[in-house]
């Protein structure tokens, strides 16, 4: 149903509706109907299915790379700069090349990867947990906690994040937790906002006055009561910054500033390849860039597949 | 309209004390002041002198108060990597910046709303699938990557575009522009191109998001139903009302942009002050740091201003001086 | 009313004759048969009220009338005859010039019907001028005297005015104003004054009563609320499930209705009952239009449903101008019974 005719033909449909809504349905069926529904679009199938690769890669770099890049004793500068595809001294062959020290590019994307998507969620989650109490507590407690919580929400989103990040950076310096640390700063206030809105809405419905008649303590209506119903706008918000701090954390370690040389992230294999790139060793950086380009691809997709489904009334 | 004004201004006040305060505390408080201000090589005897002129042995509310003193003067102290006025060299870089960003945003504008009405316009058609597949590609592209990319393309392997540095520039008003000349230009293109990309995907999906809320308005149903021609409901009618969010959106973005810029500046050696400000994080050139940011929460609160009003003036509905929005 | 009903002159033809029309609606899960086999014809001066609960597919058969059907929706079959002109083959261009022009639209919800960034007199210009060449300040004495006679005060100061510094009930008649404007000779009137308080409601159905018979134009109002119905429009037509089920003249039918449907509708009206005796409503819920039941569709909710009411239910004639869709339409003294 698309566009200008929601209106006319919403109203034949309320029959249909109603009789599908009054079939029972356990938790995990509902699951898997969401499920079902999520795959209906090929795109967002591959999506998902791509991340889980990308996920699992990850997990398991040790097992299904040829090369410990960080091992030192394994590399030999013979082998630096080796185009994709040339075999090595040992007769193995390097099929995305080796980069400046002889590392096999693919094994280094891959714990490159690990990196990134470590950093990316770790400071992901933590954004989450801080944004979602600031948020919960704001719309709970509300009157000038909300408005100094919000003040500073607004003040916070006046500025890109990437800005806020630099400015960080600048007073703390270089470093994996100060790195995580930014992310966390700059990630916070989109959770806080977001649960806060759709706490508020929940606030007003008759389950909570329930529980507030109950004298239930404050702690467990907005945990176990307000928490719960405001889940399905977050996860939404989850994935797409999930996305913005990988992109955000490459885009700072490219820059110098981000994550030190000792953890190579897939920002820093390209900022590395960069050097190399105009004497023709192009390899070096487009390879790690088409795997941050096909993770973050991935997750966007997914993240768009669940905004259009879940459908929390986001702007942006 | 004035108290509006006024009142938005106080406002912005606000926020660079603010944020002055946070850069304080960030900058001097937790760093050495003195290593801040003046070169690491000086002398016990001049640091001593030095400490004592920035009253180090006062309280650190007075240090913020002569910190905010000589700030409001235009004293931010001096870069030890140029040896001249912080606030100078910013300035200095700052048209290239500027430059860089407005064609961007133009860049964006003038391909993204286009094609953002085409996909909210014609939403079931092919080609409003492809636009959208290609701005979920454009929203995940890392910017610095796909710089990279067009240098790789069009500088090494085509040939066709300089990619290093800013090209011939023509004075006008004592300041110097690239745009005016064809080098310059040509310097332009991919910088500009780099930096608008990731907004493009950004500006189909606001407007695309936008006309599909218009759309299927009563008001919308109605003037087709008055027989009013197609391209008139567009213009007078759908076009009208996505404007508001999109102009604001496109204020808010400029500022975006500029910060943005230290990653295009850095890849593509163009002289602006992001390119200027990760140097001076690198070489902890921690006065040009602090009049950076000074300047970039100055120009933030200007630009937000400037799209409240543009805001006011565009929406009816929005009464100016009774709103705390 | 003033005039006898359903008195035609004999030479005059009918302003707008509708036969057969038929809409469906292809959706993803099936298809939906919003509008089917609606026929009927319209006078100048005449009001015809056409009453259904939401679905029944009134408002569909207004937009089907007006060409407004846009996909996933279609007018499969069906004529639409204005000044003995098809309107149902005509081209986009060509229809889109009788929109507005020879054929209005008035939309429920007059919150949402102006366009919030354009001033009133703005509004006006457009509907004007996409018709006919009009000089702006031209088209603004236009709109004054429209608004003065939809019994707007200060007409000169609203024209400069926002739609949002309105009203809900001036806002109704600025959008009644506009519809108006072209003198068109055919409006339809999706439920005008449903979202209006009841004493704004009461005076915008006089006024409009006053405009028709003034302007001699042809009215369809599509409501569900039979009390409007009753003192306003000159004839009736009952829908459900997408078919009229009833059709005639208002106060017979409202006083004798023959189709159980209408009845059932009438006993679930406040009004009529005594204080304290129990409400009647029609039982069960109305049918999923993916799932119409074969022959009378409101035979599952019928209480004088029979076997022969599975079979499509003939049109019948009931009296003078009346028809109804019924196997079984009631008699005189079964209605007096029903009270």
């Amino acid at each position: 149903m698309t566009g200008s005719n929601t209106q006319q033909s919403a109203v034949p449909l309320r029959g249909a509706k109603e009789a599908h809504a009054t079939k029972p349905q356990s938790n995990l069926s509902k699951l898997l109907a969401f499920g079902a529904e999520f795959c209906g679009s090929p795109a967002a199938l591959a999506g998902i299915v791509t991340l889980g690769v990308v996920i699992a890669a990850a997990i398991c770099a040790p097992l299904i790379t040829p090369q410990n890049p960080y091992d030192l004793s394994t590399l030999s500068i013979m082998d630096a700069r080796l185009p994709p595809g040339t075999s090595n001294f040992n007769g193995y062959t390097h099929w995305l090349g080796t980069d400046g020290l002889g590392r096999d590019m693919f094994s280094a994307i891959v714990y490159g990867l690990r990196i990134s998507l470590t950093v990316g969620a770790t400071s992901a989650i933590f954004a989450l947990i801080i944004g979602m109490t600031m948020g919960l507590s704001a719309a709970y407690v509300g009157g000038r906690t909300d408005a100094a919580i919000m003040r500073l929400v607004d003040l916070q989103m006046s500025f890109p994040p990437i800005l806020i990040a630099l400015i960080l950076l600048a007073i703390l310096g270089r470093g994996a937790d100060k790195t995580m640390i930014a992310l966390i700063a700059v990630q916070w206030a989109y959770y806080a906002r977001t649960v806060r809105a759709s706490a508020l809405v929940e606030r007003e419905r008759e389950y909570i006055e329930a529980a507030r008649g109950l004298r239930l303590g404050h702690g467990q209506i907005i945990f176990r009561h307000l928490l719960p119903n405001c889940f399905t706008p977050l996860l939404v918000v989850l994935t797409i910054q999930m996305a913005h701090a990988i992109t955000l954390e490459a885009t700072l370690s490219f820059l110098g500033i981000g994550l030190p040389e000792t953890q190579p992230s897939l920002g820093l294999l390209i900022a590395n390849g960069y050097q190399y790139m105009l004497s023709g060793a192009y390899w070096i950086s487009i390879f790690p860039g088409i795997a941050l380009l096909v993770t973050l691809l991935s997750i966007n997709i997914v993240g768009d597949r669940l905004r259009d489904m879940l459908n929390p009334g986001l702007k942006r | 309209m004035i108290a509006f004004i006024i009142q938005r201004l106080l406002q912005g006040a606000g926020v660079v004390l603010a944020m002055s305060v946070i850069v304080f505390v960030g900058v001097f408080a937790i760093g050495d002041p003195v290593e801040l201000l003046i070169n690491p090589d000086a002398d016990q005897l001049t640091r001593d002198a030095v400490a004592h002129s920035l009253g180090l042995d006062q309280p650190l509310w007075r240090q913020y108060l002569i910190f905010l003193w000589s700030a409001v003067h235009g004293q931010l102290g001096t870069s030890f990597v140029f040896n001249i006025p912080a606030i100078e060299l910013i300035l200095q870089r700052l048209p290239a910046t500027l430059e860089l960003a407005l064609g961007a945003t133009l860049l964006a504008i003038t391909i993204g709303i286009p094609l953002g009405l085409i996909a909210g316009l014609f939403d079931n058609s092919w080609f409003s699938r492809v636009i959208m597949a290609g701005s979920i590609f454009g929203f995940s592209l890392p910017t610095f990557w796909v710089g990279l990319i067009l240098i790789l393309t069009f500088g090494v392997w085509l040939g066709w575009l300089p990619v290093f540095g800013r090209g011939e520039t023509v004075a006008v008003f004592g300041i110097e522009w690239s745009f005016l000349t064809l080098d310059g230009l040509a310097h332009l293109a991919l910088p500009v191109l780099n930096l608008a990309l990731f907004k493009v995907a950004l500006f189909i999906r606001l407007t695309r998001a936008s006309v599909r809320e218009i759309v299927p308005q009563d008001f919308v149903r109605f003037a087709r139903a008055m027989g009013i021609h197609p391209s008139r409901v567009l213009t007078r009618h759908i076009l009208k009302n996505i404007m508001i969010p999109i102009v604001t959106v496109i204020g808010i973005e400029f500022g975006s942009v500029v910060a943005f810029a230290v990653v295009t500046e850095s890849i593509f050696n163009w002289p602006g002050m992001g390119k200027l400000i990760i140097e001076s994080i690198n070489q902890l050139d921690r006065p040009v740091i602090v009049a950076y940011l000074m300047v970039i929460v100055v120009m933030f609160v200007f630009i937000n201003l400037v799209v409240d009003l543009l805001y006011a003036v565009l929406d009816p509905r929005v009464r100016l001086g009774s709103t705390s929005r | 009313m003033t005039e006898p009903l359903n008195t035609m002159p004999e030479n005059e033809q009918p302003v707008l004759n509708i036969s057969g029309l038929s809409t469906v609606y292809n959706l993803k899960i099936g298809q939906v048969k919003s509008v089917t086999d609606v026929s009927f014809e319209l006078a100048r001066g005449e009001i015809l009220g056409l009453v259904g609960e939401s679905g029944s597919g009134k408002s569909v058969t207004g937009l089907s009338i007006a060409g407004l059907i846009t996909a996933p929706g279609r007018v499969v079959s069906g004529s639409v005859l204005l000044h003995g002109q098809e309107l149902t083959t005509l081209s986009e261009n060509a229809l889109r010039a009788i929109r507005g022009n020879d054929i209005s639209i008035i939309f429920q919800d007059p919150m949402t019907t102006l366009n919030p960034v354009l001033t009133i007199g703005q509004q006006f210009f457009e509907v004007i001028h996409a018709h006919r060449k009009c000089s702006y300040s031209q088209a603004m004495k236009e709109a004054e005297t429209a608004l003065i006679e939809v019994g707007i005060p200060a007409p000169r100061e609203r024209l400069d005015n926002y739609p949002h510094e309105l009203s809900g009930g001036m806002r109704q008649r600025v959008c009644i104003a506009i519809s108006l404007i072209n003198k068109p000779s055919v409006v339809i009137a999706d439920e005008p004054t449903t979202a209006l308080d009841v004493t704004i409601q009461s005076q915008i159905l006089h006024m409009m009563q006053r405009l028709v018979r003034e302007r001699d134009v042809a009215m369809i109002w599509v409501t569900h609320d039979l009390s409007v119905v009753a003192g306003f429009c000159d004839k009736l037509a009952v829908m459900y499930a997408g078919r009229i089920v009833e059709a005639g003249p208002v106060q017979q039918v409202l006083s004798n209705p023959a189709h159980p449907y209408t009845a059932g509708l009438m006993d679930s009206i406040p009004g009529d009952c005594l204080p304290g005796s129990r409400l009647e409503q029609i039982p069960g819920t109305q049918p999923s239009p993916l799932q119409l039941p074969s022959g009378c569709a409101f035979r599952t909710r019928c209480k004088y449903a029979r076997n022969e009411c599975a079979e499509k239910p003939p049109e019948v004639a009931v009296g003078s101008g009346r028809t109804a869709q019924c196997f079984f339409p009631l008699t005189e003294v079964q209605n007096v019974r029903r009270k």
